[in-house]
């Protein structure tokens, strides 16, 4: 019982015993060496296998379905073994004996396996089965590779395409063979390595004097002398010199190439299909935020994977090519590429044009909040806090902290998604002796009626009781799809005397507010403040510099500014009296 | 030997009638010209690049399609000077060597 293998040889299908195939592929791979020099190769060795495909169909009969290894040894015994086929020729060029030597050793480099696809092992377009064959891999487990590589934005699929166009497919019978071939193992690659080295050493060697020689030739009898030396060293002279250092070290640029290529494919990939799953406040919302519709927001995304998107592509293209050392006519590939990469930066420059155009009118909305005098001198300012709002995760410690961010923040709630900024509030000294409290709304717009609806739109209802007002934790902007620099600011303005608290749900509230002592507004809340001519003056901060125990440099700083600033109080005050 | 003596008969034997390799290969087999077919790819490929053959596709019943050669003009005029040069040659080579037998035959004589 022997296993057999299905070969197609000029279009014939064969079923042929698996060491009779050995043998017509060493054969044929010895035919295709022998005529290297030869102009018509491919098609010589075209006409020698539909010979045997003829051959071999007259030996099989109607008894006798496989090709067995006699008849692979009778076909070549009537085709003649490389040495029987006499080849003037060939003599003629080989006549110095390193030349000879050369072609032997490029030969054997010929036998190495290439990359191919391969279309008789296909489930789309055979790369999977083609690669399997490259690293003697079950193809299976690289087919579960690239399933796998699809759940990462799908960069499976366009890998998979880019493979497809840069691979050949496995067409003649050798070709397949070759697809087959000597397998790539370490003892290769170290005998590959090594050639190369000594290839490159002997090219060293010859460029001094090919150099010479060329320019000499280019002087005397340019024409003769040129066409001599083309012919005569078919792969020395200046253009291989280049592609000698090229391929020592090309290969591990064009390995760089693929794995940085890809990782940059993922890497866009991923930030550009999975943004909802990062949470509400990823820096991605922010960008999509600055458009006006999902449209527009489309449009944007299609310009960034092609600005980006295409250069990656193209770098794991090349890649490929010089890692595989695939030749391949793709002057197409390249100018479409740039045609679309044009398109992208195009693309681009329109969305953001159209983004500023956006922002090219302001408006002001400023809304006197009607204060119930109660005629009480402590005021309380709360922040009804919303726990939603609260849950933001951008909102971290930090950002509160610094006052990073206060705008361009978005929750999802089962029904809808709620748009949301911080506003901030401002204390200052009022000029006559009623308590004022001053709304001020932003927004931005093509045009100024544009700019003002969105103010119109924002909602932040201040409500009071008492003697205290209550604030929203955050203003809402309707259901504006894009953030066009919304904004809330608070003025409350207070008469000199009056004292006031902040809740210590203030904290995020208050921003910047003028104190006598240059107090951090995380640090003014939960105290009681009396305002005077130049901004509020603490009364119960007894305790504050107890309670910061913690000496950083900017805290100490603070300290010193608090105890110099009463210190000259105290003496303005003396002088005074 | 040989150089240019393998093209000169598949040259004539195209002037015949159009032939494909299979025809070619068992006629000059038969006069033990050639031994292995694998010779007389390459040297049809040439000719055909050089211009002194065509070809056209047949199909067939015992195999792939076949590639029918014929000789063109180019050819013929080929063939009639290479004709011309062979004549010469065998001529001055019998010359030649009907003399050298001559003299060897007197030396052995002497």
């Amino acid at each position: 019982m022997n296993k057999t293998v299905t070969i197609n040889i000029s279009g014939i299908v064969f079923h042929i015993e698996e060491d009779a195939y050995q043998r017509l592929y060493t054969y044929l791979e010895s035919l295709r060496r022998k005529f290297q020099n030869e102009e018509g190769r491919d098609e010589i060795l075209a006409d020698i296998e539909s010979r045997i495909a003829e051959i071999l169909t007259q030996k099989k009969g109607p008894n006798r379905e496989v090709v067995i290894m006699k008849d692979i040894e009778e076909v070549i015994e009537m085709m003649g073994q490389p040495e029987d086929i006499s080849d003037a020729d060939e003599k003629e060029t080989a006549s110095n004996e390193n030349e000879e030597r050369a072609q032997q050793e490029y030969a054997q480099r010929r036998n190495r396996r290439r990359l191919f696809r391969d279309t008789d092992d296909k489930v789309i377009g055979g790369v999977c089965s083609g690669i399997g064959h490259y690293f003697d891999v079950d193809t299976i487990w690289i087919r579960l590779g690239f399933a796998a590589l699809f759940f990462i934005g799908g960069t499976g699929v366009l890998f998979y395409l880019l493979l497809m166009i840069i691979i050949p497919r496995a067409e003649t019978t050798a070709e397949k063979l070759e697809m087959r071939g000597e397998s790539v193992d370490v003892n290769n690659i170290s005998r590959t390595i090594k050639e190369e080295f000594e290839e490159f050493g002997t090219r060293m060697k010859d460029f001094g004097k090919e150099a010479k020689d060329w320019g000499k030739s280019q002087k005397e009898k340019y024409k003769y002398e040129y066409r001599y030396n083309r012919r005569t060293y078919p792969r020395r002279g200046p253009d291989d010199f280049f592609r000698g250092i090229f391929h020592v070290i090309g290969r591990f640029f064009g390995f760089l190439m693929v794995f940085i290529g890809i990782s940059f494919l993922m890497g866009i990939l991923t930030s550009t299909f999975s943004v909802t799953s990062f949470g509400p406040d990823a820096v991605i919302f922010q960008i999509r935020s600055l458009f006006e519709t999902p449209w527009s927001y489309s449009l944007g995304i299609v310009a960034f994977l092609l600005v980006f998107g295409i250069p990656t592509l193209m770098m794991i293209y090349y890649g490929f090519k010089i890692l595989f050392r695939l030749q391949r006519a793709d002057r197409w590939v390249g100018i479409s590429a740039l045609t679309l990469w044009i398109a992208g930066i195009i693309l681009g420059i329109i969305s953001v044009m159209d983004i500023a155009e956006g922002f090219s009118e302001g408006a002001e909305h400023r809304n006197k909040f009607n204060v119930v005098n109660a005629g009480m001198d402590t005021v309380s300012v709360r922040v009804n806090i919303d726990p939603d709002m609260e849950n933001d995760d951008y909102r971290s410690k930090w950002n509160r902290r610094y006052h990073f961010e206060k705008r361009w923040h978005m929750i999802h709630t089962d029904e809808t998604t709620i748009k949301f900024g911080y506003a901030q509030l401002d204390i200052v000294p009022a000029t006559g002796d009623s308590i004022e409290l001053i709304v001020y709304k932003n927004a931005m717009g093509r045009t100024h009626e544009e700019a003002k609806r969105r103010c119109d739109d924002i909602e932040y209802n201040i409500t009071q009781s008492g003697n205290e007002f209550v604030f929203p934790s955050a203003f809402t902007i309707g259901k504006e799809y894009a953030w066009k620099g919304q904004e809330v600011d608070v003025e409350l303005r207070l008469p000199v005397g009056t004292v006031i608290y902040l809740d210590p749900t203030t904290e995020d509230l208050i921003y910047d507010i003028e104190n006598v002592y240059d107090v951090m507004d995380e640090d003014m809340v939960d105290r009681r403040w009396r305002m005077t001519k130049t901004g509020l003056e603490c009364i119960d901060c007894a305790g504050l510099n107890l309670t910061e125990g913690k000496s950083s440099d900017s805290e100490f700083q603070n300290q010193m500014n608090i105890k110099n600033k009463i210190d000259s109080s105290i003496k303005a005050d003396t002088i005074s009296k | 030997m040989r150089k240019g003596v393998l093209e000169f008969c598949i040259l004539s034997i195209l002037k015949e009638g159009d032939a494909y390799p299979t025809e070619i290969i068992e006629r000059m087999k038969s006069a033990q010209l050639v031994v292995v077919e694998g010779t007389l790819y390459p040297l049809l490929t040439r000719l055909k690049n050089m211009g002194l053959l065509n070809y056209r596709w047949e199909e067939s019943t015992s195999g792939p399609p076949r590639k029918y050669y014929r000789l063109t003009e180019t050819g013929e005029q080929f063939l009639t000077e290479l004709q011309n040069t062979w004549d010469q040659l065998v001529a001055s080579v019998n010359e030649v060597t009907t003399k050298n037998n001559t003299t060897q035959n007197s030396n052995g004589h002497e």
